[in-house]
């Protein structure tokens, strides 16, 4: 055995930065929705800092804190007398959100996504988007929109990335837009996805991708 | 590649070179209305540095500090800039220059309050920048008060004010 210095090398499993993720990150609506069993379509790399093009998909712009993907379900235990532990956990109800803070709020192209319960129309005199609320009994598709969100997990010069997917997306936040003198108007957007029923199980509300 | 920035900021050169101009510009006639019925003279020096012999009466505008901040979603850059704004008469009545001061800060701070985003940040495409907010501060009249051997006196006073907006580039987020 030689007596140099022995490489390092790490263990499985052990330390390693290269699995460290860090944003920014790039919010997407109406992203074509993949097939079961593919991720989003990506039409180009992502070059260093670039927002990468997605088919279909209008890209959100600004936002305060950039976004947040998460994905959680509640369990109902099922008891018995007999023992004291829960015989078993029956998974519940499953949650797919990504939320944000918006900052474009003047922009129909997007707002319209942020505003399920409203009807959005446009008008000629004075030439403008118009948006209704009140009394709508179901939601449009056009205001279910699926969201995707992509970010390089490893800056800079790195073609990899990671993307997760909302199907088709409820706002269930409240649209607020605050007019002051101080500081830019903004609102917070909580998307939350609804089921697509004609998916197969186990994929009907979302996704998450490595690329790896 | 040819070196780029990821976003084109100017920070706060055009602000201060723009302010400068705004307040040459309307000086004479805020003066006008601030000291009616007394008609002050214009300033003789508008400028953006200290000199070590000032011509007076002075209004310096001063970059003071620029808090700098990268928004999480990496697409623009928030900044806040602190200009100091120097204000200085002489003479060899103090009581008179102290009236004179009030005044000009007065005009000065009108100026200020008066004036249009596009004066302040030309140069700066509108598509770069983002919402702006001014705060016209703290006026500060006993910034530099002395007299010289020749009885004559200087009267200096400050306003501090702070402008905010965000510097980005349009699509490239």
């Amino acid at each position: 055995m030689s007596s140099g210095i022995m490489p390092f090398v790490a263990p499985p499993g052990g330390r390693d930065a290269s699995k460290v993720m860090i944003g920014p990150g790039w919010l997407y609506l109406s992203a074509t929705i993949p097939a079961t069993g593919q991720p989003p379509t990506i039409t180009a790399p992502i070059p260093p800092n670039t927002p990468p093009a997605v088919t279909g998909a209008t890209l959100v712009g600004y936002t305060k804190d950039g976004s947040k993907f998460s994905s959680g379900f509640t369990l109902t235990p099922i008891e018995a007398d007999e023992s004291k532990a829960p015989l078993w956990q029956q998974v519940n109800v499953e949650t797919v959100t990504i939320d944000g803070t918006l900052m474009q709020l003047f922009d129909p192209a997007v707002i319209e996504s942020f505003l399920p319960n409203m009807v959005m129309s446009t008008t000629t005199t004075p030439a403008g988007t118009l948006y209704t609320v009140g009394g709508l009994v179901n939601v449009p598709t056009a205001n279910l929109p699926s969201v995707l969100l992509i970010g390089q997990p490893r800056p800079p010069n790195d073609a990899k990335y990671v993307s997760a997917m909302i199907y088709s997306a409820m706002n269930v936040d409240a649209f607020v837009f605050n007019l002051t003198r101080k500081a830019a108007a903004e609102t917070t957007f909580k998307f939350e996805a609804q089921p697509v029923s004609s998916r197969p199980l186990g994929d009907q509300l979302g996704q998450v991708f490595y690329l790896t | 590649m040819p070196w780029q920035p990821k976003i084109p900021a100017q920070f706060v050169r055009p602000l201060v070179k723009n302010l400068r101009a705004v307040l040459e510009r309307d000086a004479p006639a805020s003066l006008a209305w601030a000291g009616a019925p007394i008609q002050l003279s214009n300033f003789a020096w508008f400028g953006t540095a200290q000199h070590v012999e000032p011509r007076f009466p002075f209004c310096l505008v001063l970059a003071d500090t620029s808090d700098v901040e990268g928004s999480d979603d990496g697409a623009y850059i928030n900044e806040t800039h602190n200009i100091a704004i120097l204000i200085g008469v002489n003479g060899n009545d103090p009581d008179r220059l102290a009236d004179e001061l009030f005044i000009r800060v007065n005009a000065v701070d009108s100026i200020i309050r008066e004036a249009k985003w596009p004066d302040l940040l030309e140069g700066v495409p509108v598509a770069n920048y983002g919402p702006c907010v001014l705060e016209a501060g703290r006026h500060n009249y006993a910034q530099f008060q002395r007299r010289n051997a020749n009885q004559q006196y200087e009267h200096i006073a400050e306003l501090s004010i702070k402008i905010s907006y965000f510097e980005t580039v349009r699509g490239i987020i």
